[in-house]
């Protein structure tokens, strides 16, 4: 008998929400797969024509691989991420602990109960695959690889989430840890995807990297696999011991401990200071920049110093890592504003605000006006790499740069945070609970904005080559993914080459037209969720 | 003249009908005690006093101004503390007060002695640095009421504003409301803590499922209901005999001895309690202890509601 797993198993099945989800996620599988059909492989000398599609069948599973593994990933983290941490929130696993259920076997069960999740999504996009078979073109063995590579995925996306579950003492915070440690696997294993010690490669830290190497990599799959059990390990080694997590999250004490050191340097440097700091006429704005606020420009410094050695670095080394640089900063805008706006609610002070005058849209407004130092601050940092490129000229380090390309990142600094910031609002003002509007806006902000990218990767994938001009300039985040593709030269060899500046201005119209939408949507939402009367 | 006048009030939330036509008057300078249990509507009721919550029917005027139609209006004459304190945790006192004040668009001029005499009216003006997020429990709740006295409103909605505090503290917090009603404030306090209200409010508006079960001066509604009131006296001298004559003095429903003390209900109305201590002495008790239990307020709010509830 697994009684953790039926009742997660039935709390899963009678979650209407997820029925949904699995329909979006089977609708965008035969778009996604649809499409890859339809792209005739130019590469291959394919022109299109009755028989262009027989023999299609392998490019057809490689893209149903790729999509069902993305939707894991993306899906299941925010479900594993909270298998414990709830628990802990309504006080029930210190009653289960005293159950004769042992830690190993509820690391276990929660573990099965996700991968059975994970599979239901994969389930729905199964259907596809007869589509493969019967285009033909699949060797067994790269079927038997697809297999496992999905499998990896459910595992792994549900053990590291456990691991931080186990570890955590909120849902926030716990998922946010998994998809930080997620999002570096998958920065490691594309970037290193080297052979080491000559037998296997770092794709085993994110198993869909395995699936995309030429060569299959039987060794990586079982490294994976081991990996998945060190994560369960690490859940069945942390779950008794931080039942009862006491003190501040570990976040919050390595802050507190920054926050110390700054201190202490402040007061060696520039003496102590006492000022009186009280609010004008706008003293949502003023709460909003200060005390322990990131729109506080005394901790904004203590943030922007290790933001600017990181940006050049990752600006100098590769543009990708500048642009992942600049996704980051998105998300701690989006994540700003989303807390700021809900956390009204959730500390219940919303009530008290609004019948002292202040209108919502008042409220919405100069919360914004705290966040645009933050905006300016990480800006300038942003920048210091792309400035420094450009002022020593192209081609001054390895990767290929061109000289438009600072003001790509100058139209993506100062557009997409601002534009998150909105989304993040947007998001503060539809969800009450704190922790639901950052995730809520994190996802958002991940669908639009890497969603649309998905679709250039993966009809890249099935065209074998770049014409996804359209995808580009459809996502918000075309300036950046111009960056990117532009630090590999992939915009270069588009037929046109004026199509780059095409590009550019269309995404530049395009972002200021979707800032003027989410800016009056937020707006108008405002007077509608926040007024009651 | 009425600060308040609610007629025929509705509240829903989706098919949730929180308050089913509600009518009521709440007169200039009064302390309306709002009764009844967890869900009954009171919270949804003062919420819809405080431009909150909008009506789905009815009318709630405030100080002459319709909530749904000038809630602006209705805001500059309300001070509303919700059962939270809505307080800000990061914020000092004087910060917290100072940001209410720019918010109330007070003019900066004008803030600083105006925070300081709210502070000295709440008892609060030594911890005007303190942080918010160190106060206690009972200071939060002084601290909040001095934030929707920063403008001088004629109404305040107090939404169970005893909940959580120690003796000390609900009795620090009767003190000021009690002058507070000195300086001609109406207040509106809801609770579900009954004999909580009985010692404050000078009127008491009883809600249930939405509706009002009764409403008017504490001793109107005790004298409709015909309830008992509880005495207890300890006696140097118990015996049947004493037990006997107790029962015997005209407005006396039941006497329970036990031990050295005698457990007698009276009508309210039917003996005074200054004649049934005389009467006690005349039937030969050497009395010890002499305690009028305040008014049962339980009992009456059980009759009133289990009357709604089958009615």
């Amino acid at each position: 008998m697994l009684p953790l797993l039926v009742k997660d198993l039935t709390e899963l099945a009678q979650r209407r929400r997820l029925f949904l989800l699995r329909a979006a996620v089977a609708v965008v599988g035969a778009l996604v797969v649809g499409t890859a059909l339809r792209v005739p492989d130019y590469a291959k000398g394919d022109l299109g024509g009755t028989f262009y599609l027989l023999g299609r069948g392998a490019r057809v599973l490689d893209t149903l691989v790729y999509t069902t593994c993305t939707a894991i990933l993306l899906v299941v983290p925010a479900f594993a991420a909270t298998a414990f941490t709830s628990e802990k929130e309504r006080g029930s696993l210190p009653l289960l602990l005293l159950t004769r259920l042992s830690p190993w076997r509820l690391v276990l069960e929660k573990w099965l109960g996700q991968v059975a999740f994970a599979l239901s999504l994969a389930l729905v996009l199964a259907p596809l695959a007869t589509v493969a078979f019967a285009l033909g073109g699949i060797e067994p063995e790269r079927l038997a690889l697809a297999g496992a590579v999905v499998l990896l995925s459910a595992g792994w996306a549900a053990a590291v989430g456990l691991a931080w579950s186990a570890w955590s003492r909120t849902s926030g915070g716990a998922f946010l840890a998994t998809i930080g440690w997620l999002g570096s696997f998958l920065a490691i294993a594309v970037e290193f995807d080297q052979p080491f010690y000559g037998y296997a490669t770092w794709a085993w830290l994110m198993p869909p990297v395995i699936y995309s190497e030429s060569t299959t990599h039987w060794t990586d799959c079982a490294i994976a696999a081991g990996a998945i059990h060190a994560a369960l390990a690490l859940a069945w080694f942390w779950l008794p011991r931080r039942v009862e997590v006491t003190g501040r999250p570990l976040l919050k004490r390595w802050f507190a401990w920054l926050d110390q050191r700054f201190n202490a340097a402040e007061r060696r440097w520039f003496g102590r200071t006492v000022a009186v700091d009280l609010p004008g006429d706008r003293p949502v704005a003023w709460r909003a920049a200060r005390g322990r606020s990131l729109a506080n420009p005394r901790y904004l410094v203590r943030l922007l110093l290790p933001v600017a050695v990181l940006s050049l670095i990752a600006g100098l080394v590769h543009p990708m890592w500048q642009a992942a640089l600049l996704g980051a900063a998105c998300l701690l805008m989006a994540a700003v504003a989303a807390a700021q706006v809900a956390g009204e609610r959730d500390g219940e002070t919303l009530d008290v605000l609004l019948t002292s005058g202040i209108s919502p849209r008042s409220l919405v407004l100069q919360k914004m006006t705290a966040l645009r130092q933050l905006h300016l601050g990480l800006a300038v940092v942003l920048l210091l790499p792309a400035v420094i490129t450009w002022w020593l000229g192209p081609g001054a380090f390895t990767h290929h740069r061109s000289g438009w390309e600072f003001w790509v990142v100058l139209v993506g600094i100062g557009m997409l945070p601002p534009l998150a910031a909105w989304g993040g609002t947007l998001a503060g003002l539809l969800v009450p609970r704190r922790g639901r509007a950052v995730a809520f806006a994190a996802l958002g902000l991940a669908v639009w904005w890497l969603g649309l990218p998905f679709l250039i990767v993966i009809t890249a994938l099935a065209t074998g080559h770049d014409n996804s001009t359209l995808e580009i300039v459809l996502s918000a985040s075309s300036p950046l993914t111009i960056q990117v593709a532009n630090g590999e030269g992939a915009l270069n060899q588009l037929p046109l080459r004026d199509w780059r500046v095409v590009i550019a201005v269309f995404s530049v119209i395009s972002n200021l037209a979707y800032l003027a939408i989410l800016r009056r949507l937020a707006l108008r939402l405002a007077e509608r969720c926040l007024r009651r009367a | 003249m009425s600060d308040v006048t609610i007629r025929g009030l509705h509240i829903r939330y989706g098919k949730t009908e929180a308050v089913r036509g509600l009518d009521l008057d709440i007169p200039a300078g009064a302390i309306v005690g709002f009764i009844g249990p967890n869900g009954a509507g009171k919270t949804s009721t003062i919420k819809c006093m405080a431009t909150l919550v909008k009506p789905f029917a009815g009318s709630v005027r405030v100080g002459g101004h319709d909530v749904a139609q000038d809630p602006a209006a209705v805001r500059r004459v309300i001070g509303y503390v919700p059962d939270s304190f809505g307080v800000y945790d990061d914020l000092t006192v004087r910060e917290y007060l100072h940001f209410f004040a720019a918010a109330q668009g007070i003019p900066g001029s004008r803030r600083l002695r105006l925070v300081d005499d709210v502070l000295a009216l709440t008892d609060l003006a030594a911890k005007i640095d303190a942080p918010v997020e160190g106060l206690s429990r009972g200071m939060k709740q002084r601290l909040s009421i001095s934030r929707v006295l920063l403008h001088d409103p004629a109404l305040l909605l107090l939404d169970e504003p005893a909940s959580g505090l120690d003796p000390h503290a609900r009795i620090e917090l009767r003190e000021l409301l009690k002058e507070l009603q000195r300086l001609g404030k109406t207040i509106v306090v809801s609770s579900h803590i009954l004999h909580e209200l009985a010692q404050l409010c000078s009127r008491i508006a009883i809600i249930d499922h939405g509706r009002l079960v009764a409403e008017g001066a504490l001793e109107d509604i005790w004298r409709t209901l015909g309830l008992l009131r509880l005495v207890l006296v300890e006696v140097a001298n118990p015996g049947e005999a004493l037990s006997e004559a107790a029962r015997r003095i005209p407005g006396v429903e039941s006497v329970e001895p036990s031990h050295e003390r005698l457990a007698i209900r009276i009508h309210e109305g039917g003996v005074a309690l200054e004649d049934l201590h005389a009467a006690l002495v005349a039937a030969g008790a050497r009395i010890r202890g002499f305690q009028a239990e305040a008014m049962d307020m339980e009992s009456a709010f059980l009759a009133l509601t289990r009357g709604a509830t089958h009615g």
